[in-house]
């Protein structure tokens, strides 16, 4: 059954990247989870040494690429859904990528971000080595209610697995709550200080995102300055501090999808104010967004302005006009001109004006777009 | 009056999507016509500054899921109800969202089915029916219902008739019990009110006969 699941799957891959309808990176798993409802359970597709979940609300995405980019420079084989699709098609589709047809050649590790919700039910069939809980908070509040329930599964799954070490935050008051009784190791990434963690990579990146990925690599074996210095070459993941150049401006896209995530982006974008003259906000309200954007008024208003304080200020998207109005109250000077929820218009006028530099802060779904019409190629 | 003192309850607890959002634009609108704005934070624990509290012009109490809406409930029996129930009986202007306002009515019954009796200020109840009915979600267009202009409480304000535009998203229904005014209903949510749901997420809580707006 494997054997057949794998070969259907190979084709549609090979056939969905030729014929241009994506990367290949949904379809495949749905397909063979369809065929095949336990292949999640085949040892057959899982790597040789072992597989790492990151979960949270946000630095999925980033700490998963870092995980990798660790132990591939260590010169392990490693499989992941770098597209970041992170429900479980999206990790049958990585896994069964990762396999050769007669499952004889397989990744040493697997490294894939889980969507939050989706946790639970991937913990239950996949074997799992360990676990990095990266955060919680309230994101798409309508697709997956109230996150005191999610933290009630994940506590339950990790406490139903074999998993050998659990990789969390404790500044986080709910982590501190969760009780796991299952034996497995819990490591607290709050033990790893500051000051010892490269001063160019706490500038890019999260200093959260950097201690997860340094924790969880010495549970794998890799000591801690090994681990350091592989990460100084690394490179951001699309959309999470990445530039993008078009037509001689440099995109620098902030994918901002919550509070959280738009407050932690401006916090970094402070940081290096000075290279940019200006900033654009991009929201969209479509389904993999959360068609609520009243989080919005969840960001600090002084950070926005203090923010924005000198720079240009650009607006677009479905709901651009919300953001304009948002940026309004928080004192942001918004000219009428700048704001368009048409994002070729936007980058139209981004385009015409003297601006070198852009700080870019899109949602979800305004990232994937604005991205595809900077650089014509399709992610998911 | 260029003044206006906003009490502000539970801002730790209850502040989900967008809440403290009301009181950024409330006091930004201000600033603009001139009108000094402050806001008084109150917290769980005892009333301590109860003469500022008398000099309060609008009630501010916004939402969240029901384990903060828990951790306040005793406080705000013990410690709040004195002062929320005068300060609505003195015809002061409140505005109370989602989870506060069900807090207001009768009662609330939470998806795991335990009761949290509201202060009945206004004869409603709220039940959380949990997976048995979906969440309602949307976004949301109203009109102003221009026949308010017959009610003399709404003699002076200019907005009838306008649009409002908003979000809900909430698992709760709230129910109207006999006797209720529904007055606040035609106010916000005119194209949407139908028997089966009668909830909203934001509500204009009018006390007695003082609806301040027109003043400000």
């Amino acid at each position: 059954m494997l054997f057949l699941t794998l070969l259907i799957t190979r084709f549609l891959e090979v056939s969905i990247r030729l014929l241009g309808l994506g990367s290949g990176s949904t379809w495949p798993g749905h397909v063979a989870l369809k065929l095949y409802p336990g292949v999640l359970s085949a040892s057959g597709i899982l790597p040789s040494i072992g597989t790492v979940l990151i979960s949270g609300t946000n630095g999925k995405t980033t700490t998963t690429k870092m995980l990798c980019h660790v132990l591939r420079g260590k010169g392990f084989v490693v499989t992941t859904n770098a597209s970041g699709a992170n429900l479980t098609n999206g990790i049958a589709s990585a896994l069964l990528s990762g396999t050769s047809l007669f499952s004889k050649r397989r990744a040493d590790y697997a490294v894939l971000e889980v969507d939050e919700f989706t946790l639970p039910s991937a913990l239950e069939q996949m074997n799992v080595k360990g676990v990095v809980l990266l955060n919680l908070s309230r994101d798409q509040l309508d697709r997956y209610g109230e996150t005191d329930l999610i933290l009630e599964r994940w506590e339950k799954a990790v406490n139903e697995s074999e998993i050998n070490y659990v990789v969390l935050d404790k500044s986080f008051e709910y982590f501190r709550e969760m009780n796991f009784t299952s034996g497995a190791e819990v490591l607290n990434i709050e033990d790893i200080p500051e000051e010892t963690l490269p001063e160019d990579l706490k500038e890019r990146f999260h200093t959260k995102n950097i201690k997860a990925v340094l924790a969880t690599a010495s549970f794998l074996g890799i000591p801690f300055e090994e681990a350091v210095s592989l990460l100084t070459d690394f490179q951001a993941a699309y959309g999470r501090g990445e530039v993008v150049d078009s037509g001689g401006i440099n995109f620098h896209l902030f994918l901002a999808k919550n509070p959280a995530s738009l407050t932690a982006n401006l916090k970094v974008f402070e940081k290096r104010k000075n290279d940019f003259d200006a900033v654009l906000f991009i929201l969209n309200d479509n389904i993999p967004d959360g068609r609520d954007v009243s989080w919005i008024y969840d960001v600090e208003p002084l950070l926005i302005l203090s923010a924005c304080a000198g720079k240009e200020i650009y607006v677009s998207g479905v709901r651009g006009f919300d953001m304009a109005v948002r940026l309004d109250y928080a004192g942001a000077p918004i000219l009428e001109e700048n704001v368009t929820t048409s994002v070729p218009e936007i980058i139209g006028r981004i385009k015409k004006s003297s601006v070198k530099n852009i700080a870019v802060f899109p949602n979800y779904s305004a990232m994937l777009d604005f991205r595809k019409m900077l650089t014509g190629r399709k992610i998911l | 009056m260029n003044r206006l003192l906003v009490g502000y309850l539970y801002k730790d607890e209850l502040n989900l999507y967008g809440d403290n959002g009301n009181i950024e634009v409330l006091t930004a609108r201000c600033a603009r016509r001139d009108i000094e704005c402050e806001v008084i934070l109150i917290n769980k624990g005892k009333l301590s500054v109860y003469d500022r509290l008398s000099g309060i012009n609008l009630l501010f109490m916004g939402g969240g899921p029901d384990s903060s809406q828990k951790s306040i409930y005793r406080d705000f029996l013990e410690e709040k109800e004195p002062f929320i129930r005068d300060y609505t009986a003195s015809g002061k202007t409140g505005l109370f969202v989602c989870g506060s306002y069900q807090l207001m009515g009768d009662y609330y019954r939470a998806a795991d089915g335990a009761e949290l009796k509201g202060l009945g200020l206004f004869k409603a109840h709220t039940v959380h029916f949990g997976k048995n009915k979906p969440r309602c979600i949307g976004n949301v267009r109203a009109k102003i219902n221009s026949k308010l202009s017959s009610d003399p409480v709404f003699k002076n304000v200019d907005f009838l008739g306008d649009e409002v535009l908003g979000f809900e998203n909430h698992g709760g229904r709230t129910y109207l019990d006999a006797g209720a005014e529904r007055r606040f209903l035609y106010c916000l949510k005119e194209a949407e009110v139908n028997e089966e749901d009668t909830s909203l997420k934001n509500i204009i809580f009018r006390s007695h006969r003082s609806f301040t707006c027109q003043s400000w």
